[in-house]
C-alpha cells in the first residue's frame, strides 16, 4: 500500500514537473529577438515587409495608478546598423511580435545589407536579446542580384605579435662553432706541413 | 700511409667538432603558428561561436567542429575535415520533429570513427531548452534517428566518449525557472546519463551535484577504467548572475566569489562521489548571461590519466587564466597556477593534452590593447605538466571582442568556449573570430590556427662525449706523424 502510494506520488510529481517544464516554454530564459523580411532582395526604393518576434511588448501592462510605465518603447528599424538611417518604428504586440512595411532607401547601393531592429525598455535600457538583424540584398541597376559579397569589410586590427623562437640564434651559434672547428682543423693540418718543409730545407 | 692517417685524423677531428657543436647546442622551447584559416565561411550575418572539436582516432587527419549560432536566430552548424583542418564541408543535421532547432552542439568520435553530435533544441518565445539530442553519423550519413537524452530544461549539455562508452552531462533546471526573466532557479542539479552502446540507448539520469549548489556549465571527461569525471563552474552565492537579477544588463559584477568544482564516478557514471574543489575564492570577472556563460574547460593526459582544469578569474588587468591538475581522477587538485603573467584581460581558456603529454592552453588575450577591446588568441604549451609555459599569438589579426550576443546591453558574450586539439607535432586552436563582422552585423566565424610547438632541447651528453673522443683521437692521429705519442708537441 505504501509502495503504491509512493508510486502514485512519484508519477504525479513527474507529471507536474513535465507540465511545468513545458509551460516554461512560454516564459523567459534567454531571449533573442528575431527579424525576417518578406523577400530576401529588392530594388532601391522598393517596399518590403519586416516581421519579427521576441521583442518586449510595447503595450502597457495593467499598472497601479501613478506607477511607472511598464511598456517598452516601439521597435525602431534601421538600415545597415544600430545607428543607421531609421526606416520606421513599429509597436510590438503583447506577444512581442512586430510587422511593418518599410521602404528600401533610394540611395542604397547594390549588394548585401542588414536591417537592424532596436528597442528600449521602460527604464530606457536596451531590451535583452536585441538588436535583431536580418540580411537584405539590394539588386543592381537592372534589377539583377548583386554579386555575392561579405556584408562588412574586415575592420582594422592590430597585427599579431610574432612568436619568439631561437632558430636564428641557433643557426648563428652553429655557424660560429663550425668556423671555430674548421679553424682548429686547419691549424692542426698546417703544422705538420711546415715541419715537413723545415725538415726538407735542413737536409 | 702517413697521408692516409693524417686524412683520417683530420676527418675525425672535423666530425668530432661537429658532434660537439650539435651535442652542446641548446634550443629553447618555441611555437610557430601558421596563417589563420576559417571553418566553412559563407556570406551572411550569422554569428558562429563557441566551437567544440574532436578528431577521429581511427582516421588520421579527420576532425569535426561544431559551433553555436546565436544570431540572427539560435541554431548550429557541424563541419568535417579530412585533411587535418585544411578544408571543411558542412554536415547536414536532420532535426527530429520534436526539436525546433539545434543549439550549442558538442562533438566526439567513437573508436570506430562514428561521429556523435550532441545538441540542445530550444523553443518558445524565449528559447528555453526543449530537449537534448544525440545524433550518430557513419560516413557522414545519419545512423538512425537522433536519440533524445533529456527532457525539458536541460541546459549546457556536454558529451564525453571513450570507445563505445558515452556520457552526457547537463544542468537540469527546476520548473521554477519559469519565474526567472533570464536565469535559473532551484531546485537544480547537474545530471549524467550514460550509454555503453555508442549512444544508441541511455541509462536513467543520475544526479551529480547537490540540489542547493549553484552550478552550471558542466564538462564531462571519460577517465581511465570505469571513471567518469564532471567538472563545472560553481557560482557560490552569485544570484545576480544565476537568477539573472541584472536582467541581462551590464554593470559591476557580484561581490561574491566563484569556485571550480568536480565530481568523480568510479562506476561508469552510475553514481558520483562528493564534490571536490578545484579552485576556490575566484574573483568574479564580469556579469554573465548564465545560459551563455563561460564554460571552464577540462582535459586529460592520455598517458597517465592526469586531469587538467582551466578557467579565468579576476577583474581588469588582474583577469588571468589559470590551470590546475589532478592525479587522482579529480578527487583532489594541486594548487592552480597562472598560465600567463601579463597585464590585461585573458579569458575563456581551453586545454588539451597531446598523446606525448604536452599540455596546450589557448585563450583570448586583450592585454596588448589599452582599450581592452581588441582580442588576440594566445597558445601556451607546456612540456612539464603545466609547470612552465611557452606562449605565442596564433591569431594573425586582432578582432573586436565586443561583437557578440549582449553587446548592446553591455554584457557582451563573444563566446562561451574555444577549443584546442593537441597532436604530438602540432596544436590546432579554434576560436570565435569577429574580423569579418561589425557591431552592426554581429557576424562571427570560427577561425583556426595550426601551430608547431617545439620542445626545449638541452645538451646531449652522449654526443658530447663521443665528439671529445673523436677530436682527441683525430688530433693524436694527425700529431702522431711528427712526434708519436706526444700530443702536446703539436
Amino acid at each position: 500500500m505504501r509502495t503504491a502510494r509512493k508510486t502514485v506520488s512519484a508519477i504525479a510529481g513527474l507529471a507536474a514537473f513535465v507540465g511545468l517544464s513545458f509551460a516554461a516554454v512560454a516564459y523567459a530564459c534567454t531571449s533573442l529577438a528575431t527579424l525576417n523580411t518578406s523577400a530576401p532582395a529588392g530594388n532601391p526604393g522598393g517596399n518590403v515587409t519586416v516581421t519579427g518576434a521576441g521583442f518586449a511588448s510595447s503595450q502597457a501592462a495593467a499598472a497601479a495608478p501613478g506607477a511607472a510605465p511598464t511598456a517598452a518603447s516601439p521597435v525602431v528599424l534601421h538600415w545597415d546598423g544600430v545607428a543607421g538611417p531609421e526606416l520606421g518604428q513599429v509597436a510590438a504586440d503583447r506577444a512581442g511580435n512586430i510587422s511593418a512595411p518599410i521602404a528600401i532607401p533610394q540611395n542604397a547601393t547594390a549588394g548585401n545589407h542588414v536591417i537592424v531592429a532596436t528597442q528600449q525598455n521602460a527604464k530606457g535600457q536596451t531590451v535583452g536579446g536585441t538588436p535583431a538583424r536580418a540580411p537584405f540584398q539590394v539588386n543592381g541597376p537592372n534589377g539583377q542580384a548583386a554579386a555575392p559579397q561579405q556584408p562588412a569589410a574586415e575592420p582594422n586590427g592590430v597585427p599579431a605579435s610574432s612568436g619568439s623562437n631561437g632558430t636564428g640564434i641557433a643557426i648563428g651559434a652553429l655557424g660560429v662553432m663550425l668556423f671555430a672547428g674548421g679553424f682548429v682543423t686547419y691549424v692542426v693540418a698546417r703544422r705538420p706541413s711546415r715541419s715537413a718543409g723545415a725538415r726538407a730545407g735542413r737536409s | 700511409m702517413t697521408l692516409v692517417r693524417r686524412s683520417a685524423g683530420c676527418a675525425a677531428v672535423a666530425l668530432g667538432v661537429a658532434l660537439l657543436v650539435v651535442g652542446g647546442s641548446t634550443r629553447p622551447a618555441a611555437i610557430e603558428a601558421e596563417p589563420n584559416r576559417f571553418v566553412d565561411v559563407r556570406p551572411g550575418i550569422e554569428a558562429h561561436n563557441s566551437p567544440a572539436v574532436a578528431f577521429d582516432p581511427s582516421r588520421p587527419g579527420v576532425m569535426a567542429v561544431a559551433d553555436r549560432v546565436s544570431s540572427p536566430r539560435f541554431s548550429c552548424s557541424v563541419s568535417l575535415s579530412d585533411d587535418g583542418g585544411g578544408s571543411w564541408r558542412r554536415v547536414g543535421l536532420d532535426l527530429p520533429a520534436e526539436a525546433p532547432n539545434c543549439f550549442w552542439p558538442d562533438v566526439a568520435f567513437d573508436d570506430k570513427g562514428s561521429l556523435l553530435v550532441l545538441y540542445t533544441s530550444t523553443g518558445g518565445r524565449f528559447n528555453l531548452p526543449v530537449s537534448v539530442w544525440l545524433q550518430r553519423f557513419e560516413a557522414e550519413t545519419p545512423a538512425g534517428p537522433a536519440v533524445q537524452v533529456t527532457g525539458p530544461l536541460g541546459f549546457h549539455s556536454s558529451l564525453g566518449v571513450d570507445g563505445r562508452r558515452v556520457a552526457v552531462a547537463w544542468l537540469q533546471a527546476g520548473p521554477t525557472t519559469v519565474d526567472e526573466p533570464a536565469g535559473l532557479a532551484p531546485p537544480h542539479a547537474l545530471m549524467v546519463a550514460r550509454s555503453d552502446d555508442g549512444g544508441r540507448r541511455f541509462s536513467s539520469p543520475v544526479p551529480v551535484s547537490e540540489a542547493d549548489r549553484l552550478v552550471a556549465l558542466p564538462t564531462v571527461i571519460m577517465g581511465t577504467d570505469r571513471q567518469v569525471i564532471v567538472g563545472a563552474l560553481d557560482l557560490g552565492d552569485d544570484l545576480l548572475d544565476y537568477e539573472a537579477g541584472h536582467d541581462s544588463q551590464g554593470g559591476p559584477p557580484d561581490d561574491g566569489r566563484w569556485r571550480l568544482v568536480a565530481w568523480t564516478s568510479e562506476d561508469e557514471g552510475a553514481s558520483f562521489g562528493p564534490t571536490s574543489i578545484v579552485a576556490d575564492d575566484l574573483v568574479i570577472p564580469q556579469r554573465i548571461i548564465v545560459n551563455l556563460g563561460p564554460r571552464p574547460d577540462f582535459g586529460r593526459d592520455p598517458r597517465n590519466g592526469r586531469l587538467y582544469a582551466t578557467w579565468d578569474a579576476g577583474q581588469g588587468n588582474d583577469r588571468d587564466v589559470f590551470l590546475a591538475s589532478s592525479d587522482d581522477a579529480g578527487k583532489t587538485w594541486a594548487p592552480p597556477r597562472s598560465v600567463l603573467r601579463r597585464s590585461g584581460t585573458q579569458t575563456l581558456p581551453s586545454v588539451s593534452v597531446s598523446s606525448d603529454g604536452r599540455v596546450d592552453v589557448a585563450f583570448y588575450d586583450r592585454g596588448r590593447e589599452p582599450e581592452d577591446v581588441l582580442a588576440e588568441v594566445v597558445l601556451a604549451s607546456s612540456w612539464d605538466g603545466g609547470g612552465s609555459f611557452v606562449t605565442t599569438t596564433v591569431s594573425d589579426r586582432s578582432f573586436d571582442a565586443r561583437i557578440g550576443f549582449g553587446s548592446a546591453e553591455e554584457i557582451p558574450v563573444i563566446a562561451s568556449q574555444m577549443a584546442t586539439l593537441s597532436e604530438p607535432d602540432r596544436s590546432l586552436v579554434f576560436w570565435t573570430d569577429t574580423r569579418k563582422g561589425t557591431i552592426d552585423t554581429g557576424r562571427q566565424d570560427i577561425a583556426l590556427a595550426s601551430a608547431e610547438p617545439r620542445p626545449p632541447r638541452g645538451r646531449r651528453a652522449a654526443l658530447l662525449a663521443f665528439g671529445v673522443l673523436l677530436v682527441a683521437g683525430g688530433l693524436l692521429a694527425v700529431g702522431g706523424q711528427r712526434r708519436p705519442g706526444n700530443l702536446l708537441a703539436l
